[in-house]
C-alpha cells in the first residue's frame, strides 16, 4: 500500500519583496479555514498567478502567519 | 516577528490624468478581495493621517503607473505573472476611485517598484470589512462574508481593460505538482 502525502497548500503574494526578505504572510481570512497551520509545518504557496512555492510556517502574530520560503 | 507595512508615499511618481495604472492579472479573484481585506489594518495610520474616522475601513488594490523606464515587463520582474490590465488613471478619477501614493515593505525590505506603486482604494467606509466572519471556521459564513465584498471590486473590475500578456520568458515554478 503507498503512502500519500498531501502538502497543506496556502495562498500568499510572493513578489520581489517577499523573495528578498525570505518571508511572505498570509492572515487566517485568506484561508480556506481547515488547514491547520502550525508553526513547524511545511505547506506549499500558491501565488497570485498560481505558481506554487515550498515553504515553512514559521511564526503567527495578530491573525496573521509568517511563511520561510525555501530557498 | 516581522510583518507587512505600507507608509504614504511622498517620493518618486507622481500621478497625471494621462498616466496608465497596471494590475496584474491574478488567477483567482476571491484571493484579491481576502488579500485586500487581510493587509486593510496596515492602512490606518495612512487613514489617520487622512482624517479618516477611526471606524473607517479601506479595501486597498496594489497597483503600480507604467512609464518609460517602468514597463509592464520590468514590473513584472521577480513575479510569476503572466499578464496584465490597464486602466488609464482619468477614468478611475472620473468614477470618484481615489489612488494612493504608497510603498510597501516585506519585513524591512522595500518592494523595489516602490517609486511607481500605488493603491487603488476600492471603497472606504464604516464596517466595510466582515473580519469575524472572514475568518470564521465555518465556510458558508465565510463564503456569505466573501460574497458582501465582490460588487464592490467588481466595479474596479468593469474599468479595468483587456487581458495583455506579459512579453517575457516563463520562469518556471519552484514547485508544481502537476508537472
Amino acid at each position: 500500500m503507498a503512502d500519500t502525502i498531501t502538502k497543506v497548500v496556502v495562498p500568499a503574494a510572493v513578489g520581489p519583496a517577499e523573495l528578498a526578505a525570505g518571508h511572505a504572510y498570509v492572515d487566517d481570512m485568506e484561508l480556506e479555514g481547515d488547514e491547520n497551520l502550525q508553526v513547524g509545518m511545511r505547506v506549499e504557496i500558491k501565488d497570485e498567478a498560481g505558481e506554487f512555492f515550498a515553504a515553512t510556517v514559521t511564526g503567527y502574530r495578530d491573525h496573521r502567519w509568517q511563511l520561510t520560503l525555501k530557498p | 516577528m516581522p510583518d507587512l507595512s505600507v507608509v504614504w508615499r511622498d517620493w518618486g511618481h507622481r500621478l497625471t490624468s494621462g498616466d496608465d495604472l497596471l494590475q496584474f492579472e491574478v488567477v483567482d479573484r476571491n484571493q484579491v478581495m481576502l488579500r485586500s481585506a487581510a493587509v486593510s489594518g496596515l492602512y490606518r495610520l495612512i487613514q489617520d493621517e487622512r482624517d479618516h474616522p477611526p471606524d473607517w475601513q479601506v479595501l486597498p488594490l496594489s497597483c503600480f503607473a507604467v512609464t518609460g523606464p517602468w514597463t509592464p515587463s520590468r514590473l513584472a520582474e521577480g513575479t510569476r505573472f503572466r499578464a496584465y490590465r490597464r486602466v488609464h488613471v482619468s477614468t478611475l478619477w472620473a468614477a470618484k476611485f481615489e489612488v494612493w501614493p504608497t510603498a510597501t515593505f516585506t519585513d524591512a525590505t522595500a518592494d523595489p517598484r516602490n517609486e511607481v506603486h500605488y493603491d487603488l482604494i476600492v471603497a472606504a467606509g464604516e464596517n466595510l470589512i466582515p473580519v469575524d466572519e472572514l475568518r470564521s471556521t465555518a465556510k458558508p459564513v465565510r463564503q456569505a462574508a466573501r460574497e458582501r465584498l465582490r460588487p464592490l471590486f467588481e466595479k474596479v473590475w468593469a474599468l479595468l481593460g483587456d487581458e495583455q500578456p506579459l512579453d517575457r520568458p516563463h520562469e518556471g515554478s519552484t514547485m508544481n505538482p502537476e508537472r
